[in-house]
């Protein structure tokens, strides 16, 4: 079997490239878009394929007995070429739609397409297998934005259909280009043994726990090494309140130990990523307003915590042995998910505020003549549906300790399914269908599952799973 | 030592995962001042083992008690008595080494800082590194400081040392020899490096497919499978060697290595009389007892 073919192999062998499908599947009516004069919409699949491809590249590259098996380190590229190759010029023959073209001029523009789509392509190859250490996917909303407002996607096919000759001897010089820039050898020493997460790490949890503390330690300043002290002398001084053995120093210790884990790795540029994006969120789902339904959309972010209690551990560290009983465990948990419950309750609360502000302020208005956008902010009478969620993932994240990843990959994937559904759930309000004592009942029957779901593993179940 | 109740019991405890019978029906006592080396290749069970007996695992048969409690319902006050290093158990990753100390220490009163400073000086800990960051060997020697600190009764020892330096494991093996000179400290130590274990250990556990094939004393062991040279004095030694319970025999010309289970020097000398000729003994390391045993299970 050749170097080549054994890579290729990886197309059906790895798991994670199973999960690449599937994302690969959720951009096929980009591809299609039938009763559209738009084509482009199959750069978005190239793009990711090219994501795929790197990646799977630079997982190969970066274990260390790759780097001495003969003639391997040029097939990163030869592989790359190949899948680009014959996915790009199968997905240029969306032009063979295009209305009034003839044979065998429509080769021609075919060609052209693929070429175009060579060129998104490559871009996923450079963030997933050139860009270190993660994929550099900042300018995907500004390409966005441009396709949205520009229409940047109907200028370059237009030039592929009238000047395809052009955009061939482009496309080509670029593949020349990439062909050279990825057959250099200093990317075989410069990945070699190198600790990066790859696309397809999601299930290697060790690796995981490496990669944050190396990261970790890079983000490591002094301003923080002191505020960990405060944090440390702080939590110290809380459990030092309660007598040795008792439940209450467990409680504030197992506090600490679940925080520090989670914003020990945080710096100044995470948290204002972390506010970025709920501001990007608050304005997004802010101007896309009511549906058919009269259900405003920016509703949504009253879920969004439930989703982030998916990446969350609450009992962690088990295999460290403290003087804290199953019972302890359970109390410092149940503690524990009310204190992040009520720590996220506030977080939606100040949104909800902000945004009803923001309804307050936000002009009406309308973009190069398009239709007029009004920002809706939340409506306080759904923050039922926070507390409603909470207990249903906490519930899930306990339950499901050792798959939580996956499941925060297949709950992505049905997220716009969530979506649908919380719309249909909408159309009427659950507390005009059901009364607030209904409701209030739900919401209560879900945390008495909670408490069930979580006595059960902690007083019953393993506390850790074979092979921890 | 070996007074009063046992520390551990276990009875008739059964543990599967999935298709691995992990715990098959085990039954046993381990008593106070007792240190216990736990023997046997990966996969036999040791670490599921030891899991239970702090009630991480939970028996699907059987019974298992420690410090008389049932290790399913171990209070504070029983595992504040406990002690335990697993080969790759979690720490605290994003806390510095010195950090972590306080931290844990805070748990417990009976913290011996004195025990703790000797310790970071004699094993060269750098208190200011990040744990997640820290070597294997180093990792091992922070997770064996938090185990000790305490001055545990029960101090269980799941794979300590395999990824410690020669220095450090012999370092470290002083450590427990000082520790178990107090009887008042039962140790439990599961090794692959059995030239180490069998420096310290006075009870031997061998286990097998989640069974145990011995549970007895490390002298006991050691006098049940003796090994000696058998040199004849005048040609060659008969084809047929007069040994009850031949383990094994290598031959060759007047000259004998054999290893025989279940019988007394005494014995042998006196067979070794009968065929004239001389017998010189050597004890059996551990490692090669152990091969013994679970190669004629």
């Amino acid at each position: 079997m050749g170097i080549l073919t054994a890579n290729l192999k990886h197309l059906y062998q790895r798991r994670g490239v199973w999960f690449w499908y599937v994302i690969l599947l959720c951009q096929t009516p980009m591809i299609l878009m039938p009763n559209s004069d738009r084509y482009l919409g199959y750069l978005i699949f190239s793009f990711f394929a090219g994501l795929m491809a790197g990646g799977l590249q630079k997982d190969v590259l970066v274990k260390p007995f790759s780097f001495c098996l003969p003639n391997h380190r040029r097939i990163p590229r030869t592989f790359i070429f190949w899948i680009g190759g014959v996915v790009n010029f199968i997905l240029g023959c969306v032009f063979l739609r295009y209305p009034g073209l003839s044979y065998p001029y429509i080769l021609l523009i075919i060609l052209a397409g693929g070429f175009v789509g060579l060129t998104a392509y490559f871009y996923g190859v450079y963030s997933s297998f050139l860009a270190l250490p993660t994929p550099a996917a900042g300018i995907i909303p500004l390409l966005a934005a441009g396709i949205v407002i520009f229409k940047w996607d109907v200028a370059v096919q237009n030039v592929v259909v009238s000047q395809p000759t052009v955009m061939i001897i482009v496309g080509g010089l670029m593949c020349v280009c990439c062909w050279k820039l990825l057959g250099r050898d200093f990317l075989a020493r410069k990945y070699c043994g190198k600790l990066i997460m790859g696309m397809f790490d999601s299930w290697d949890l060790t690796k995981i726990e490496k990669y944050r503390q190396a990261r970790a330690e890079r983000n490591m300043t002094d301003r923080k090494v002191k505020f960990f002290e405060k944090a440390q002398r702080f939590f110290l001084g809380k459990m030092e309140r309660y007598d040795f053995m008792s439940r209450g120093r467990y409680i504030w210790g197992n506090i600490y130990m679940t925080f520090g884990k989670y914003f020990g790795f945080w710096n100044m540029w995470h948290i204002l990523g972390f506010f970025a994006l709920i501001v990007f969120m608050i304005l997004f789902f802010g101007f896309m307003g009511p549906r058919e339904n009269d259900k405003r959309m920016i509703g949504i972010l009253f879920i969004m915590p439930a989703f982030g209690m998916f990446s969350l551990d609450l009992m962690s560290y088990q295999t460290m042995v403290f003087p804290a009983g199953r019972r302890d465990k359970y109390y410092s948990t149940l503690i524990l998910s009310a204190v992040i419950t009520m720590l996220a309750g506030l977080l939606v609360l100040a949104v909800t505020g902000i945004s009803i502000f923001l309804e307050t302020i936000l002009p009406e208005f309308s973009f190069r003549g398009g239709p007029m956008l009004r920002y809706y902010g939340m409506d306080i009478g759904d923050f039922y549906i926070y507390w409603l969620f909470m207990p249903v993932t906490l519930s899930l994240t306990l339950a499901f300790p050792r798959t939580k990843l996956l499941l925060k990959i297949a709950l992505v994937m049905v997220f716009m399914q969530a979506w649908i559904v919380y719309e249909i759930v909408s159309k009427q309000n659950l507390i005009d269908m059901i009364g607030p004592i209904g409701v209030l009942g739900i919401i209560a029957f879900c945390w008495i599952d909670f408490l069930v779901v979580l006595h059960y593993v902690c007083m019953r179940r393993s506390l850790v799973s074979q092979g921890r | 030592m070996k007074n009063g109740n046992p520390i551990v019991q276990m009875r008739s405890v059964s543990k599967r995962f999935g298709e691995i019978q992990a715990l098959d029906n085990i039954d046993l006592d381990i008593q106070r001042g007792e240190i216990i080396g736990l023997l046997g290749a990966n996969g036999s069970g040791k670490s599921t083992l030891l899991r239970h007996i702090i009630g991480l695992y939970l028996a699907d048969e059987g019974r298992c008690l420690t410090f008389d409690t049932d290790a399913a319902e171990l209070t504070p006050k029983e595992l504040g008595r406990i002690g335990y290093v697993h080969q790759e158990g979690e720490l605290l990753e994003w806390m510095k080494v010195e950090q972590l100390i306080r931290y844990v220490s805070a748990y417990y009163k009976t913290w011996n800082h004195q025990l703790e400073e000797k310790y970071i000086a004699d094993f060269d800990i750098s208190l200011t590194d990040r744990v997640g960051l820290l070597s294997p060997g180093q990792r091992q020697k922070v997770a064996i400081l938090l185990a000790i600190g305490f001055e545990p009764e029960l101090l269980i020892l799941d794979e300590p040392a395999s990824a410690l330096d020669p220095i450090a494991r012999g370092q470290f093996l002083d450590l427990l020899l000082g520790i178990i000179q107090d009887e008042n400290h039962t140790i439990i130590i599961s090794s692959h490096i059995l030239s180490d274990v069998e420096k310290v250990v006075d009870h031997t556990l061998i286990m097998r497919k989640g069974a145990i094939l011995r549970d007895c004393s490390f002298d006991s062991l050691r006098e049940e499978f003796i090994r000696f040279t058998l040199s004849s004095l005048n040609g060659p030694l008969p084809a047929e060697l007069p040994f009850a319970n031949t383990v094994s025999c290598e031959k060759s010309g007047g000259r004998a290595i054999i290893t025989v289970q279940n019988d007394t020097q005494e014995m042998l000398e006196a067979k070794a009389r009968e065929l004239n000729c001389e017998i010189e003994f050597r004890p059996l390391s551990l490692e090669e007892i152990y091969k013994i045993v679970v190669s004629r299970e």
